[in-house]
């Protein structure tokens, strides 16, 4: 692209863009304006429901052709208006990426993928060739072409629907929660290939956090329809207390100095490093509580080894004991073998090796369903459960399932719904309610089982900041009230402030054990798993205290000449 | 990429078709063996032995259902020996022998349809259909459908496990029971799957599908001799055929 003296026109210029959804009471996006030059990165930021969707949608049509409703306001690429165009008119103006990759992706090969939008466009064959090739070279996907998608992993599969669509020249890429699914060392990949295409194109990507976001020329922070902040990426990152209040996670290194009352606001974790020792700032060091001496093992696991049909090695030769009232966090990629461990735990699956034990007994000889009152397992999508008419019935399908009486179901329902702050809400419809609250639909109804240990798998995937304290708040009221919990997680900042334990997995194997600070401290381990600790306890380590939250590290400061 | 492979998707449509058509002329245990025979030098030549592996768990029940109805319901219309009777129920020689030539020639013509698969890739079925004169829409619709069945097992399993965890157990109570039972499953699946689709909807049009553009196919595959070979010889076998029975 040739760069003029002139004052290039902004390539998205929307004005005062408003769509109430048919049947709805509110309006989702109240009056957006927004402009934005080719090759600009902005990152569109906000808690869920508050319309970033619903504003990528607007762009290439989908709403109001799919989503119907009522739309106001003007919107125009590179200056021409996209009123009364249907979605396929808007191809090779906007090119939209889905958060959902896996229903995006439909082909028998990787190339074909990426051809499907060319063809459409009706290019001669070789130019077809020629694009795809050359966008999945920018992808990083080149040798992959007569892979199928669905062998790939999810990293690769959303760069995959990012080629198909760059493939068909774009104006503005628009990436919806691109990184949403995706585990660390995926999100990384697409946020790479993000800033490899700063620049060469208009891009817009949407997320709940800030904090893969970085390299954005611009952060617009959406909340309840409107543009609540609105400024360059260090400006935006630099005011945590106001990104709090509209429901984003603030950056961990900007909230510490901010709270701090420090003069100035780093961003990264080497500008903390260089203005705390500016400052000249300490840590005050004390001494760490022991840890409490391990209870007799509540579940034990011992050499197992697991290896799916399809010839996959899912476990190899882990040994692990869990005490009874413990809070631990198992951590790794996708395909570590951490869901398969967990499946074990309620005898899901059997294992090819080794045992699992259940206070010292065999799980393996155990029906699943007795099992399944002892260890609550809770699935990452709530969706894949919940199917009664109301919140009621979802919850006591478990009771019901082990014909307990019904008055004590009708009991447990009451207690569990109440567990999870839903009292009131029995007679409702699961199917209407957000994301958030289904989630927690999902673990009353394995809650009303009385297990004594609950396995949470992704609890906290796809919620945003509000609705992920909200259901850690919840885990960590179980915990109190005596139940051992385990958590299955990629999110590195809720295993820190919610774990005493974390086990880092690879490969199908456990490479790390122990209390969480110990573990967040070996930064070795943890990139063998390609995890990161969080911004704050990587400048906590630096500083000789690997705190684990943005708080824990306020407590020690001791502030020097300020 | 086997010769099989290698011919044009029409013509693999057509001659799975006229194979079915020919299939279907044969009613005799024996007679059945010639069309059976065929379907497993094709699965040898397509290289589709994996494949009709991983159909056995359905081939095997569908062949036992089929024996078991035909016998009991092909009934005395084919003929008297009386093999085993209770009260009315009656099982004929005749009838079991029917039994045994469906079913093998459900095997074969379940055969060919794997055979079909192995060698036809969704975008070369789509090809081929729309060369054949399906619209286009039709045709991504019904290469779709190979698409979506993995898919939607694979959220079955999901849902399943979700379920069984929650003490859920199928195997219980009478068949009405049993048929009320399955709502934990189905109702899940098929709300997830109505989503993808509905996603998967808007993610196609993103990239351009129903726009009025004149559509290019990215796959090239030429019509050749061998494919007109083919169909010859297919025609020639039925016809014989046809005109073999009715002599």
């Amino acid at each position: 692209m040739a760069y003029s003296t002139d004052i290039p026109a902004p390539i998205l210029e929307v004005e005062g863009l408003s769509f109430r959804y048919r049947d709805a009471e509110a309006d989702a996006l109240r009056g957006i304006t927004w402009s934005q030059d080719a090759g600009q990165f902005t990152a569109l930021v906000g808690p869920s429901g508050a319309g970033k969707t619903t504003f990528c949608c607007c762009l290439n049509r989908i709403v109001p052709h799919f989503h119907k409703g009522n739309l106001r306001g003007r919107v125009r690429v590179g200056g021409e208006s996209i009123a009364g165009k249907h979605v396929y008119d808007m191809v090779p103006r906007i090119g939209m990426v889905f958060q959902d990759f896996e229903s995006q992706l439909f082909s028998t090969n990787v190339l074909l993928e990426v051809a499907f939008g060319l063809e459409n466009l009706g290019l001669p064959r070789g130019e077809m060739e020629e694009r795809a090739r050359e966008a999945l070279a920018l992808v990083g996907l080149a040798g992959f072409e007569r892979r199928e998608p669905a062998a790939l992993s999810g990293g690769q599969k959303q760069r995959l629907a990012i080629a198909a669509v760059i493939a068909l020249a774009p104006d503005v890429l628009v990436m919806d929660e691109p990184t949403t699914d995706l585990d660390p060392a995926g999100r990384l990949e697409v946020m790479r290939l993000a800033g490899k295409l700063q620049g060469r194109t208009a891009m817009i990507v949407t997320d709940h956090e800030v904090d893969d976001l970085a390299e954005a020329d611009r952060i617009e922070v959406l909340a309840d329809g409107q543009i609540v902040m609105s400024g360059g990426t260090r400006e935006v990152f630099a005011r945590p207390l106001e990104l709090v209040g509209a429901g984003v996670r603030s950056p961990q290194v900007a909230e510490f100095f901010t709270r701090a009352g420090a003069p100035e606001i780093p961003v990264t974790v080497e500008e903390g490093l260089a203005l705390w020792s500016r400052l000249g700032w300490r840590i005050r060091q004390e001494d760490e509580p022991a840890a409490a001496p391990v209870a007799e093992p509540l579940i034990s696991v011992e050499n197992l080894s697991f290896t799916y049909p399809d010839g996959t090695q899912a476990l190899r030769d882990v040994n692990l004991a869990i005490g009874e009232g413990e809070i631990l966090a198992i951590l790794g990629q996708n395909g570590c073998g951490k869901t398969t461990l967990a499946k074990h735990l309620n005898g899901l699956l059997a294992p090819d090796k080794g045992t699992v034990r259940w206070r010292g007994e065999p799980v393996g000889g155990r029906r699943l369903s007795e099992m399944a009152r002892h260890v609550g397992y809770v699935f990452q999508n709530p969706d894949h459960q919940i199917f009664a008419q109301t919140v009621r019935e979802e919850v006591e399908f478990g009771p019901k399932n082990f014909r307990l009486p019904p008055e004590e179901t009708a009991e447990r329902a009451r207690d569990v719904l109440a567990a999870v702050g839903l009292r009131g809400q029995e007679e409702d419809n699961p199917f209407t309610m957000t994301k958030g609250e289904r989630q927690r639909v999902a673990v009353a109804s394995v809650l009303a089982a009385a297990p004594e240990v609950i396995v949470l798998d992704e609890p906290t995937t796809g919620l945003d900041y509000r609705q992920q304290l909200e259901m850690m708040a919840l885990v960590r009221r179980l915990h109190a009230a005596g139940r051992t919990v385990i958590l299955i997680t990629h999110s590195m900042w809720i295993a820190a402030e919610y774990a005493r334990r974390c086990v880092v997995m690879a490969e199908g194997r456990v490479i790390a054990d122990g209390p969480t600070r110990q573990v967040f401290a070996n930064e070795e381990a943890l990139a063998q798993a390609h995890l990161r600790a969080p911004a704050i306890t990587r400048l906590g380590s630096r500083l000789g205290f690997a705190a684990l939250s943005v708080e824990e590290l306020l407590a020690r400061v001791e502030r020097g000449r300020t | 990429m086997t010769p099989l492979h290698r011919l044009h998707p029409a013509d693999k449509i057509v001659l799975l078709a006229l194979y079915f058509v020919w299939a279907m002329q044969f009613n005799d245990p024996l007679g059945v063996l010639l069309p059976l025979a065929i379907a497993l030098a094709g699965m040898l030549a397509a290289r589709a032995g994996g494949n009709v592996r991983k159909a056995l768990p359905l081939m095997i029940p569908i062949t036992v259902m089929c024996l078991l109805l035909w016998s009991l319901l092909a009934g005395p219309s084919r003929g008297h020996t009386e093999l085993w009777q209770w009260s009315s129920l009656a099982v004929y020689r005749e009838a079991v022998w029917y039994a045994v030539a469906m079913a093998l020639r459900l095997n074969a013509m379940l055969l060919g349809g794997i055979v079909f698969i192995t060698v036809t890739g969704i975008e070369e079925l789509r090809l081929g259909l729309t060369r054949l004169g399906l619209p286009y829409p039709m045709a991504f619709a019904i290469s779709l459908a190979f698409r979506l069945v993995p898919l939607i097992g694979s959220t079955l399993e999901k849902v399943a496990q979700a379920q069984k965890s929650r003490g859920f157990a199928l195997d219980r109570g009478g068949p009405l029971t049993r048929l009320k039972n399955h709502a934990p499953l189905i109702i899940p699946v098929i709300l997830v799957s109505l989503r993808n689709i509905d996603q998967l909807a808007a993610a196609l049009e993103a990239r351009g599908f129903g726009g009025p553009t004149r559509r290019m196919s990215f796959i090239a595959s030429p019509w050749r001799a061998a494919d007109t070979v083919c169909c010859i010889v297919a025609v020639v076998i039925i016809a014989t055929t046809i005109v073999l029975k009715h002599l």
